[in-house]
């Protein structure tokens, strides 16, 4: 029953590809992060027995994406898209017998539908706004190291947390041929959900507060894509 | 399901790949600790430390700007640490050979330096500090008491201290005798231990008699006993005088042991008790002649529960005791031929000693029992007789039948054996005159008089009266109230009767055969007869029922005996020149050269 339900949902999407024009993209972009929540979770505390001090807090990073979209008119086009981020932090300490090392890795992975309204032709170009929307599988390696002559330790632990994106922004694109160029600038909004214990048994971190990876920022990106169809 | 598993894959290797990788740095300097005015000093140690038992080192560490976290010893290498207790430097010196050692002391420091590693108490730094040990686990020498005496009224017991102090303690062992004279600790529940440093101890509990003591030297792997020495203190040393014609002044000065004894009881088992001091104390009490009065004191401490018991025998007058031989005798030596004797009867024995009246020391023993046991019958070896005189050369002892006839050397010359009147026949009441005649009731029921020379009874009467008599010559016998004379060794003819019947003793004088002393039954008078006159000539009449009367030609005056007093006295004037009370119940007692003599040994001039 499931084949056949499947079988004749793949010959209806072939059979409106050929009819439809097919545009696929991959986009590679710069993204900033708010990280707001992991900011401060990453920052030691005044009384702490050492002067620890965030080295590295969560900076904006190459994030790549790839979308394809059907145009079912001059103006509107609609598709999916699948994305992928990542950013982090790390506080450290280090003197002559050895050092300590906090580090938290974020990773997101995005998928959700990618909508694009033309606003204007020029000849080659086109301006076009776009509204993404969909989700986020976040991943966040805390690790924390410690090394002397004496001793040394290593812990790290993996949370994961699920957003719900938003992502309006413009883009501008040039074909030449059915090869098309695009630069495109948007900001994503975030509805982020807590981290949350990847693998079940006991974790040693002691996260007490509720930590959630907002990747909220402005995105700026290019983009390369194929029309079929066309 | 395996649609999800592959897109989760594909997700985790995405994520996983092109991560972003935190940099940075933070490197802070700090500068390394240094060990700087740190030191170990353990205390009381000079050139050596003298380890003897299971030690805890005392140290103090100096820390300077540093903190101590950990402290170990080693000795010749072998680690002292305990876990239980890292601050403790505990030797055990059992563990390590007697003789010199190096100790080494390792003192573990927090660094301070605020590196990370101090912060996490990782980073140290050590001092080390060496000391010379000396283990001596060789005990030391016995224990000597060298004093054991009484000073400030308490016993106290003194030793020198031991070639060396390597102990941990004394134990003392208060020794006393059990049922099988053997030393047993009164200590043993409750064991007394000094310190090492004292070398005297003071019983307060001690209130007399005979006790030891043992001081033990306790080290940690030994024990030394010490050697026994043991003392025997009279609490009291009683002391008697006569102060009056029957009154004895008993006392003492003050106790040795007055510190330590609450009171001086008197009395009988069971009281009443009469209460005297240990201090100086004396009291009086009547006593008569001629035995002894037993007192028995209790000494109460004021300590504990150990009571003591002093006995001293008070009396009147002189006891004589002779000694030697490894045994004692009390009474008064007689004369015999040229010896002086003391003869012992006793249940189925008979003893004579022979002493050296100025001496007072035997000087042999004669035993007769084996005259004695030749008796099958208990009856006849507990009623033996003997006699003997100042002038004859024999000594003759009755049993039964038998008349053993000894030399002054006391050796068996001649056997007699009497006439039977039953089969149990035995002499009692025996008077022998100078010339070998011998008068005496054979039991049961008859009067004898027999010459022993000859083994010829010159009287037998089977109803005779036991009460008979038989002059000191052997010119007269007396057999209730008829006068006998004895015309010849052999034949007695009846003489003259008694004026008053119902006789109760008769005795002649045995310096004077021709007086005899009368007393009665029925009458209380004493009376003198003379035979010659065939009247009596005296009566003395100032004392109830008098009777062994005695003479002593010394003063010309005469005793008797009436209750509990001896009288000497007058008869011409019937009159009593001294009373003197005697013992209850009464002993053979003699006059003899104006002195009072007991048979138990007494001598009271009068």
């Amino acid at each position: 029953m499931r084949i056949l339900f499947v079988s004749k949902l793949f010959f209806f999407m072939c059979s409106v590809l050929q009819a439809q024009e097919v545009n696929i993209f991959a986009e590679v972009n710069y993204g900033t992060f708010q990280m707001t929540s992991l900011k401060k979770f990453l920052t030691p505390p005044e009384s702490y027995y050492l002067p620890l001090k965030v080295v590295d807090q969560f900076p904006g990073f190459v994030g790549l994406k790839a979308y394809g979209v059907i145009k079912f008119s001059d103006r509107f086009a609609t598709g999916i898209f699948v994305g992928f981020t990542s950013t982090g932090g790390k506080s450290t300490y280090s003197d002559y017998s050895g050092y300590i090392d906090h580090k938290i890795k974020c990773s997101g992975f995005s998928i959700g539908s990618h909508n694009e309204f033309t606003l204007q032709y020029f000849d080659k170009w086109s301006l076009e706004g776009t509204f993404l929307m969909g989700a986020t599988i976040n991943q966040a390696d805390f690790a924390y190291e410690y090394e002397t002559s004496y001793f040394q330790s290593y812990i790290s632990e993996k949370y994961r947390s699920v957003n719900m994106l938003f992502n309006p922004g413009l883009a501008i694109t040039r074909q030449l041929g059915n090869v098309k160029f695009r630069g495109l600038i948007s900001y994503e909004l975030n509805f982020a959900g807590d981290l949350k214990a990847a693998e079940s048994g006991e974790y040693l971190l002691n996260i007490r507060e509720p930590v959630r990876v907002q990747w909220d920022g402005l995105r700026i990106g290019i983009a390369v894509g194929v029309g079929l169809n066309e | 399901m395996k649609f999800n598993n592959s897109i989760f894959r594909f997700l985790l290797i995405l994520l996983s790949s092109g991560c972003y990788d935190p940099q940075g740095e933070n490197f802070i300097r700090v500068i390394p600790p240094v060990a700087d005015g740190q030191a170990i000093n353990l205390a009381g140690y000079s050139d050596s430390l003298y380890i003897f038992h299971d030690t805890t080192l005392t140290y103090q560490v100096e820390d300077g700007n540093l903190q101590l976290i950990r402290i170990e010893g080693f000795l010749n290498g072998e680690s002292l640490f305990n876990n239980d207790r890292p601050t403790e430097i505990r030797l055990d010196p059992a563990r390590f050979s007697n003789g010199s050692h190096k100790l080494k002391v390792e003192a573990t420091f927090r660094s301070g330096s605020g590196s990370l590693a101090d912060i996490l108490n990782q980073e140290t730094v050590k001092i080390e500090e060496d000391f010379d040990v000396i283990i001596d686990l060789i005990p030391p020498q016995e224990i000597t008491i060298a004093r054991l005496d009484t000073r400030e009224g308490s016993l106290l017991i003194d030793w020198s201290e031991p070639d060396k102090k390597n102990f941990l303690r004394y134990e003392v062992k208060r020794l006393k005798k059990n049922g099988q004279n053997e030393w047993y600790n009164t200590l043993m529940d409750t064991p007394l231990y000094l310190g090492p440093d004292v070398t005297s101890f003071k019983d307060s509990t001690y209130v007399g008699g005979e006790i030891a003591y043992q001081i033990d030297i306790i080290g940690y792997n030994f024990n030394i006993p010490g050697n026994i020495a043991d003392t025997s203190i009279q609490a009291i040393e009683i002391q008697f005088i006569q102060t009056n014609e029957d009154e004895l002044t008993v006392g003492w000065s003050e106790s040795k042991l007055h510190a330590n004894i609450k009171h001086i009881m008197l009395g009988n088992a069971g009281g009443p008790y009469t209460y005297y001091s240990p201090e100086a104390t004396s009291f009086t009490m009547n006593v008569g002649f001629g035995d002894d009065y037993p007192l028995g004191f209790t000494v109460v401490p004021k300590f504990g529960y150990e009571y003591a018991m002093v006995y001293q025998q008070v009396y009147l007058g002189e006891k004589v005791v002779y000694e030697g031989l490894g045994t004692t005798v009390e009474g008064i030596a007689r004369t015999f031929k040229n010896k002086k004797i003391i003869p012992v009867r006793g249940y189925k024995s008979f003893l004579v000693y022979e002493v050296n009246d100025i001496t007072r020391k035997i000087e042999a023993v004669h035993n007769f029992e084996s005259y004695i046991l030749q008796e099958p019958y208990d009856i006849i070896q507990s009623n033996l007789e003997y006699h003997f005189s100042e002038t004859s050369d024999h000594f003759r002892l009755f049993i039964g039948r038998k008349v053993f006839n000894f030399n002054a050397d006391f050796t068996l010359t001649s056997t007699l054996t009497l006439a039977a009147n039953s089969e149990f026949s035995f002499a009692f009441g025996i008077t022998i005159s100078e010339n070998n005649l011998a008068s005496f009731y054979q039991w049961p029921g008859t009067s004898v008089l027999v010459n022993l020379a000859t083994g010829k009874e010159l009287f037998r009467e089977a109803t005779g009266s036991n009460i008979l008599t038989l002059s000191n010559n052997g010119a007269y016998f007396v057999c209730g109230d008829k006068l006998y004379d004895v015309i010849s060794p052999d034949t007695v003819q009846l003489l003259n009767t008694l004026p008053y019947p119902n006789v109760y003793q008769l005795k002649f004088n045995v310096h004077n055969s021709n007086e005899l002393f009368i007393n009665y039954t029925t009458s209380n008078n004493g009376d003198l007869y003379e035979i010659n006159a065939g009247l009596i000539t005296g009566s003395f009449s100032q004392v109830t029922s008098p009777h062994d009367f005695g003479y002593d030609p010394s003063t010309g005056f005469y005793g008797c005996v009436s209750n509990e007093y001896f009288y000497l006295f007058d008869f011409s004037s019937n009159s009593i020149i001294r009373r003197v009370r005697i013992a209850v119940p009464h002993r053979d007692i003699w006059l003899k050269d104006n002195f009072l003599y007991s048979s138990h040994g007494y001598i009271l001039p009068l």
